[in-house]
């Protein structure tokens, strides 16, 4: 019985409901309901997101025509990006989207600050702007986002930064892009040092290049990229459908161009010559005329420098000894290359 | 220009070297020297 007793009290214990258990039965209620809203909100804004991106897309890949979604913006690019750096050192973007020119991406920068301030686009470089100033620079900055920064220049420094988000939009398809595409995943590059006054080579930069880039192939394509109307103008070496060459020009000032750097990937040897290098090959000449070449050598025995399985050829300047050699089928060749000038570098490659 | 059979080291300054090229097929080859592409000639074996 008392056992009954006991095992009743305890079920009237379990079923008593505790003063504080409609509260705490609403408060869980409202938490249940909060967590299902801000579900809610996050699953609009990916969803947003994801019909921008989308959209956005359709706007890069397509002819150009911008394609706006559910959500997003009715945004027009403007032909110049009006940037608004003020004395806080915030950066504020009059409108989001640019459109690139002809000649690259125009950006405007106004600082209304009372110090001078420090402009940068992330990875091109920067400039500067006087408490005041408003100036229009133009950037080769490729389609896409890009990152602006805003610093105040202070004695310490460039005191507190701030950025923002530039979208370059091409709808004119102005941009070619010149990024190297090295398999090996390895570039090198040089830059031209002149001196005030040093001259450069007229004509077509895209000519200049093909003339004057050593280690070019004659089945290389050679072509302007970056933006068309570009002050310096970018020249891409396209070899077996990758970039593995760039070359930039910068004019001397009196119209001629000279090297403002030369880039290639790994295993490629781009440099810049003064003597017209061309494109290696017999460039549309058939090969039988060569045969004219080695008419001389031919005339010699199988034991001159260029007739035989041990041969000799020199370099210098920007030629060789002799454009024939004539040795045995089926035995050892050898050359024994000669350089004549100090500290030129030079190699021999064969070819079929 | 088809495809290299022999890439010569490269020699900076006053000097030699010696490219052992091994043998060849009867034919017309194309040689340069790859830092100025325009200083080229035929090999010709046979």
């Amino acid at each position: 019985m008392r056992d009954l007793r006991s095992r009743l009290e305890r079920i009237g214990e379990r079923v008593r409901v505790a003063p504080d258990a409609f509260e705490r039965l609403e408060r869980t209620r409202r938490r249940h309901e909060r967590n299902r809203r801000i579900t809610a909100g996050v699953v609009a804004l990916s969803v947003a997101v994801a019909g921008s991106l989308i959209a956005f897309s359709a706007f890069r890949g397509g002819d150009g025509v911008r394609t706006v979604g559910s959500g997003g913006s009715n945004e027009a690019p403007v032909d110049v990006a009006q940037l608004t750096c003020d004395a806080s050192g915030s950066i504020t973007p009059s409108n989001s989207l640019v459109a690139a020119q002809p000649n690259g991406v125009h950006v405007a920068i106004s600082n209304t600050g009372d110090t001078p301030v420090s402009f940068s686009i992330e990875g091109l470089g920067g400039d500067g702007a006087e408490p005041g100033e408003h100036k229009e620079t133009v950037w080769q900055i490729p389609p896409g986002p890009a990152t602006v920064s805003c610093g105040m220049i202070t004695d310490g420094g460039t005191g507190v930064a701030s950025s923002a988000t530039l979208e370059v939009v091409d709808p004119n398809g102005l941009y070619v892009p010149a990024d190297l595409e090295c398999a090996s995943g390895e570039a090198y590059g040089s830059g031209g040092d002149y001196a005030d006054g040093a001259t450069g080579f007229a004509g077509d930069p895209v000519q200049v290049a093909r003339d004057h880039v050593s280690g070019l192939e004659f089945d290389d394509l050679i072509e302007r990229a970056g933006y068309p109307d570009s002050r310096l103008p970018v020249i891409r070496v396209v070899r077996d459908g990758a970039i593995v060459g760039k070359v930039t020009l910068r004019d001397d000032g009196s119209g001629g161009w000279l090297d403002d750097s030369v880039e290639g990937c790994s295993g490629t040897r781009f440099g810049w010559s003064v003597e017209p290098t061309g494109v290696s090959g017999p460039m549309g000449q058939p090969m039988n005329a060569w045969d004219a070449l080695c008419a001389t050598v031919r005339a010699g025995d199988g034991n001159s420098v260029h007739n035989g399985a041990d041969l000799r050829v020199d370099g210098r300047d920007a030629d060789l000894d002799t454009s024939c050699l004539i040795a045995p089928a089926g035995r050892p060749l050898t050359i024994l290359f000669g350089n004549l000038d100090d500290g030129v570098p030079r190699s021999i490659s064969i070819y079929r | 220009m088809g495809h290299a059979l022999f890439s010569g080291e490269l020699i900076t300054g006053v000097g030699e070297i010696v490219y052992e090229l091994g043998r060849f097929e009867p034919g017309e080859y194309y040689f340069q020297d790859d830092v100025h592409p325009a200083a080229n000639g035929v090999l010709v074996v046979e």
